[in-house]
């Protein structure tokens, strides 16, 4: 008989821990960010032997381009956005004690782009960033440093980089001296959005070689 | 000769299962990173779980199997990493999921009172994956890195087949290619039951 409540009672606890252990798996697995803004990464790059250091001139775009964009033409982002990706920027380089002024007369140009599509891997070489004056046949080079690719699934990327068209190469390669790229979740409205944009652009300026 | 040796090993097959008596654990395990687990993941996992099984030889030795499961986490927060001229600011996660499975060799230390001490020596693999969540990317990695797991405890007789059990652990895992070595002590707390 005593035997039998053993049985008993092992067969309840085995049931009672089985139960305990599939929860624990299943139910506490930790999980990571929460928060949209959990998600959001800030990546600069540049090279290490142009001298940030000079109080340059610069020119921005009046808008952004939409890289996802299949047209011949070019086609841009929303102005909500474009405004304030291209406001941040001009607030950072200002600080930086650097002179806006037209594309002709400026020494560094400033390229912007977005995409918001799944699954896009981004190699900035690749694209026509209709740069302000040239033609077609014109490209990017990386002096001395070569960026990582970025791929998102349901994100989106801002991307900005700063050129510097004197040391233009005989193949009509124009340096790209410092490129930026954000990426974060598309949730949330649209002031969110915005001022995630303008906090992670703050932060690209506040990384190397802007931070010394 | 080979009647002799049939003969012997079917005495000693007889012999053992006279004995013959399985156990079952199941338990709860806290694990305390080490190395270079500390390093990725700092905090103590309060995420393990843990199956032995021991068929014993005779009533002070077992030998049997054991596998487990513990994760290690750790949310560290928004970092800047700088590499060379590139440098990435993002919130980061990291996660260690280690997946020990081994051979053990087991001596029950039996007396007359309910609680029966216990040492046990567990040789194997440990399968050891590493997520590294930086912004929406995950890196990983992972790796089967022999390990050996020696280990201490306690079984407590509550009942007729039935024990409560607690043990402390060392989960070695030896370095594989470009993964260290990610071990870990483990606090055992679980209940035992035999047939």
């Amino acid at each position: 008989m005593k035997h039998f409540a053993a049985a008993k009672l092992t067969s309840i606890m085995r049931l009672f821990f089985l139960s305990s252990v599939l929860l624990l798996a299943l139910g506490c697995y930790p999980e990571g960010g929460q928060n949209v803004d959990d998600f959001d990464l800030v990546y600069t790059d540049y090279s290490a032997d142009f001298n940030f250091d000079t109080n340059y001139t610069y020119s921005l775009p009046d808008k952004v381009i939409d890289l996802d964009s299949d047209e011949d033409d070019p086609t841009y982002i929303d102005e909500e956005y474009s405004d304030a990706i291209l406001g941040t920027v001009k607030t950072n380089l200002n600080s930086l004690g650097w002179t806006e002024v037209s594309a002709q007369d400026a020494d560094i140009v400033i390229v912007t782009g977005a995409f918001d599509e799944n699954f896009i891997y981004f190699q900035p070489w690749w694209w026509d960033w209709y740069y302000p004056w040239y033609g077609p046949d014109w490209g990017w080079y990386y002096p001395g440093y070569y960026p990582g690719y970025i791929s998102g699934y349901s994100t989106g990327s801002v991307l900005i980089q700063m050129t510097y068209p004197a040391d233009t190469n005989s193949d009509n390669e124009i340096p790209v001296v410092w490129l930026g790229a954000l990426n974060g979740l598309l949730q949330g409205g649209q002031a969110s959005i915005v001022n995630r944009i303008d906090s992670n652009i703050d932060q690209a300026f506040n990384q190397p070689p802007f931070n010394n | 000769m080979k009647l002799k040796f049939i003969m012997l090993v079917g005495t000693l097959v007889l012999t053992l299962s006279t004995f013959a008596q399985e156990k079952y654990s199941l338990s709860y395990i806290i694990g305390i990173p080490s190395g270079p687990t500390a390093d990725f993941t700092p905090s103590t996992s309060f995420r393990g779980v843990g199956f032995d099984f021991t068929y014993m030889l005779s009533k002070e030795l077992g030998i049997g199997a054991s596998v487990g499961l513990q994760t290690f986490y750790d949310d560290l927060g928004k970092q800047t990493i700088t590499d060379g001229t590139e440098t990435t600011t993002a919130t980061r996660y990291h996660y260690i999921n280690s997946l020990p499975v081994y051979a053990t060799a087991s001596y029950f230390f039996n007396n007359s009172n309910n609680v029966t001490p216990f040492v046990s020596l567990g040789i194997g693999l440990m399968y050891n994956q590493i997520d590294e969540e930086i912004g929406v990317y995950t890196l990983e990695d992972d790796a089967w890195q022999f390990s050996m797991r020696p280990e201490i405890g306690l079984e407590y007789t509550i009942n007729y087949g039935v024990s409560l059990r607690a043990a402390g652990r060392y989960n070695y895992a030896a370095k594989s290619g470009d993964v260290d070595g990610l071990s870990h002590f483990g606090i055992a707390l679980g209940v035992t039951w035999s047939n």
